[in-house]
C-alpha cells in the first residue's frame, strides 16, 4: 500500500491556522462567552481575539467566577470544549 | 436513546471529597481541613479551611464512561494556605489510585481570588475525572 507523505510543517499549513478557520474559532469563543456570563452582568465575560502562530480567541471570567462557580469550566462542558491545562 | 443497558453515572466528585478527607489532613499544617461537596454558607475565615470538590459535567461516552471536570477549591484564611492545601490535592489526585476513579488527568494550575461572599481566599484547580458507569 502506498504511503501518503503529509508535511505539516510549510508555510501553507501555517497560514492556513492563521487564517482559514477564524469565523468558526470565533463563533465558537462567543458561544463559551454566553455560556460563561450571567444576564445583565455584560463586563463579567472577556473576550479577546489574537493571534499567534493561529487564530486564538480568549475567553476570560473573573478567578473568583471560576473557583467558586466554575463559570469557564461548566461553559466549556455546555459547548462541549474539553478543559485541560496550557500545555 | 434506547436499548443500552440500565446504568448509572458514577459519582467521581464525591469519592475524589471522600479520598481527599482520608488522606489530606496528615499532608497539610493544622488546622486539618473539613472537606465537602459544597461550601457552607455560614463559613468564614477563621473556620477551618474548606476543600470543597465540584463536578463541573463534561464528555460522556453513553453506557460506558463518564469524564465530568471536577474543580477542587480551597477557602482558608490566607493565600499560601490556600495555595498549599490546593497544591497538595492536585498532586494527590494525580499521583493516587483512587477506586472508583479509573483515571485523573488534564490538571490545571491554580487560581487564587478572594471570595467576595465569605471573604475567604480562594485557591481552585479542575482536573478530568474518567469514571466507568455503574450497574444498577
Amino acid at each position: 500500500m502506498a504511503r501518503v507523505k503529509v508535511t505539516l510543517n510549510r508555510p501553507e499549513v501555517g497560514l492556513l491556522l492563521r487564517t482559514a478557520w477564524n469565523v468558526e474559532v470565533e463563533a465558537l469563543g462567543r458561544r463559551l462567552a454566553k455560556a460563561a456570563g450571567r444576564p445583565g452582568h455584560p463586563r463579567d465575560v472577556n473576550v479577546r481575539t489574537y493571534t499567534t502562530d493561529r487564530h486564538v480567541v480568549e475567553v476570560s471570567v473573573p478567578a473568583y467566577r471560576q473557583a467558586r462557580y466554575g463559570a469557564l469550566s461548566r461553559a466549556a462542558a455546555e459547548v462541549g470544549l474539553k478543559v485541560r491545562g496550557r500545555p | 436513546m434506547t436499548g443500552h443497558p440500565l446504568r448509572l453515572p458514577a459519582d467521581p466528585a464525591k469519592v475524589a471529597k471522600n479520598y481527599l478527607a482520608t488522606v489530606i489532613p496528615a499532608l497539610v499544617a493544622a488546622p486539618a481541613p473539613t472537606f465537602g461537596l459544597i461550601v457552607p454558607p455560614e463559613w468564614t475565615p477563621a473556620a477551618a479551611p474548606r476543600v470543597v470538590v465540584f463536578d463541573d459535567s463534561g464528555p460522556v461516552l453513553w453506557p460506558v464512561t463518564t469524564s465530568p471536570t471536577l474543580r477542587v477549591t480551597v477557602w482558608s484564611d490566607g493565600r499560601d494556605r490556600s495555595r498549599r492545601i490546593a497544591g497538595m490535592c492536585l498532586g494527590v489526585l494525580l499521583a493516587h489510585r483512587i477506586p472508583g476513579i479509573a483515571s485523573i488527568t488534564d490538571p490545571t494550575l491554580l487560581v487564587e481570588d478572594t471570595d467576595p461572599h465569605n471573604q475567604g481566599v480562594m485557591c481552585s484547580f479542575t482536573v478530568r475525572a474518567l469514571a466507568r458507569t455503574v450497574a444498577v
